[in-house]
């Protein structure tokens, strides 16, 4: 487990599936997006939708949305390094519901590969 | 068994041998992938060569949802376990995934619902298969003007392979048309191994090879005590290609009644086997290939036009080889090679003037025609190379006067027939010119037209079948 130093305030955009943070970058039609103040608040949080599912789309809408920071679930390495290379931190293999996922990352909690089967099972089943 | 309980107290089979034997040691011997998932579909278990295949290990992943685990393109939308029941087949579908170090990866996962002793549900197995090597030798392949055992480099035959996979991987009825050789049968196999489908069943079935009633039952089956001689049930092949692919050969030659029950299972789906009310749900993916024109068919009344429309769906014709340009020398080459290998023949290839008369003909009976040529001269060729001697000798007369050949033989099909065979006649001309003497004869009497010509009534039957000749 990589760790990645928290940075707010930042953007946060995650590809969502239901209440989960989708498992496939590439298979999700929709995006949750938000502000993580300094205080760790979410701020002006909305869900936008894709036309169908797509890496690219995907990519596009996390860079017109000028999106800082990407919290998913699998994802190519093609898609991971772009994004890298435009300077967004992306923490992948994310496994917990949208809400749980922010919130680790506004305490500093979260790491690729995060896990919480706790919030996951409250949450949507698979 | 919860999850983390399975952890600490794995599973037991007991009975087999004389001793007890943990589960996992069984699985993790299983050279394939396997996933053994709860009613809720999170994971129970992982072998290791699924904890190979995704990086992960079973502590990492036990008790978390199987989507989340296995990250396969199949599963927000696709999932076949959403339709499966506890006694529903074991379903095979192809799609990727992504690993832990974010490569995707092509699998073929099958999916089987685990029952309990009781017959319920107890939870889902998933195996998979790492189909990367398959697919880099399919572009290997590719890069060598071959589709499987598909070969041409010509604009024609590429735009076909460029086709083939994706019309492979929908579940639409394909209708392969195309001249006699020209490969229909290899390309109905070709979509099937690239299907979904592909560990499923391909069966065939030559629809001009039986009469009427045989043909029925062999394709819908029929129920003990049907009709005489039914003396059990019997599946038919549509029940045979369940979960795979049914080819239907020369569908043209499908009788009226069969193409009404035929057009009725790709409505529903349902088969009713013949002396049976109760109909069967079968999955099976319908591909038909025919070297006769179906629209002029529909026009005189021979074919269904709304069965024509079922299958038309997608339509794939095969070009006839002397649209293929090109592509003669690259068979030539390519079937000198595997003749050679076949009977241990070191040839060098074809001389100039050979290569002139074979690039120069017209191949009537198109790659099938040329494959025959090619082992002919390789098996009779004594020297180092394929010399002219070695053609055989029909291939001549067709190159030195095609169009008057073509029109003799036109004329052969529709005058009276003479008996005596000319030196340019093949021996199906001739047969099917005594069949129809023999039918003149008999004034169109079959049992007497066979009787004259020696044979039994269903060789003639069939033969005229052959030859088209309506009786």
């Amino acid at each position: 487990m990589t760790h990645i130093k928290t940075k707010v305030p930042a953007k946060l955009l995650i590809p969502v599936q239901g209440n989960d943070v989708a498992p496939r970058f590439d298979m999700s039609s929709e995006a949750w997006i938000g502000w993580i103040n300094s205080a760790g608040k979410v701020k002006n949080q909305e869900i936008l939708v894709l036309p169908h599912p797509s890496a690219e789309g995907m990519c596009q809408l996390i860079l017109s949305q000028n999106a800082e920071v990407v919290i998913c679930g699998g994802i190519e390495s093609e898609y991971f390094d772009y994004l890298e290379w435009k300077s967004i931190i992306v923490f992948d293999s994310v496994i917990a519901t949208y809400a749980r996922a922010v919130e680790a990352y506004a305490q500093g909690e979260l790491t690729q590969g995060f896990t919480d089967i706790t919030s996951h099972q409250a949450g949507a089943a698979s | 068994m919860h999850t983390s309980e399975w952890l600490d107290h794995p599973l037991t089979v007991q009975g087999l041998t004389q001793a007890q034997v943990p589960l996992p040691r069984i699985l993790n011997r299983i050279p394939f992938c396997v996933a053994l998932l709860d009613t809720s579909k999170r994971v129970v278990f992982i072998n290791r060569f699924m904890e190979a295949l995704l990086g992960v290990t079973l502590e990492q992943v036990a008790g978390l949802p199987c989507q989340h685990v296995v990250r396969s393109n199949m599963c927000a939308s696709r999932c076949p376990l959403k339709i499966m029941s506890p006694d529903s087949e074991s379903v095979c579908r192809e799609g990727d995934i992504i690993d832990r170090s974010r490569e995707r990866i092509p699998v073929r996962i099958t999916f089987a619902p685990v029952q309990d002793m009781e017959g319920n549900l107890a939870g889902w197995l998933e195996c998979f298969e790492d189909l990367r090597a398959h697919k880099e030798l399919e572009e290997t392949r590719s890069t060598a003007y071959s589709f499987g055992p598909l070969l041409g480099h010509s604009r024609q035959i590429e735009a076909l392979f460029r086709m083939v996979p994706g019309v492979a991987q929908t579940d639409s009825s394909v209708l392969i048309t195309g001249e006699t050789g020209t490969g229909k049968d290899i390309l109905a196999e070709v979509i099937h191994q690239q299907s979904e489908r592909a560990k499923g069943p391909f069966v065939k079935v030559n629809c001009g090879a039986l009469p009427e009633s045989l043909l029925e039952s062999e394709l819908f089956g029929h129920q003990k005590g049907a009709f005489t001689g039914a003396t059990a049930n019997k599946p038919g092949r549509f029940k045979l290609a369940h979960l795979g692919s049914l080819f239907l050969t020369e569908i043209g030659d499908l009788p009226k009644p069969l193409q009404v029950k035929l057009l009725s299972f790709l409505d529903d789906q349902v088969i009713y086997p013949l002396g049976s009310t109760k109909g069967v749900q079968v999955d099976v993916r319908v591909i038909a290939a025919t070297n006769r024109d179906l629209q002029s068919m529909v026009k005189e009344g021979e074919f269904r036009e709304d069965l024509l429309f079922r299958l038309n769906v997608v339509r794939l014709h095969l070009p006839p080889l002397r649209e293929r340009e090109g592509d003669v020398r690259l068979l030539l080459d390519h079937f000198l090679q595997v003749f050679m290998n076949k009977f241990r023949k070191q040839l060098s290839g074809f001389s100039e003037e050979c290569l002139g008369v074979l690039l120069n003909y017209a191949y009537p009976g198109n790659v099938r025609e040329l494959k025959n040529i090619v082992e002919f001269a390789v098996n009779v060729c004594q020297g180092s190379e394929i010399e002219v001697g070695n053609l055989p000798s029909y291939i001549f007369q067709t190159v030195e006067h095609p169009p008057e050949a073509q029109e003799h033989e036109g004329a052969q099909a529709a005058g009276p027939a003479p008996i005596q065979p000319s030196s340019e006649q093949s021996w199906p001309e001739v047969e099917r010119q005594m069949i129809l003497k023999a039918l003149v004869q008999a004034k169109g009497r079959k049992s007497v037209a066979a009787k004259l010509l020696g044979w039994g009534r269903s060789t003639l039957w069939r033969k005229m079948k052959q030859y088209e000749i309506e009786g």
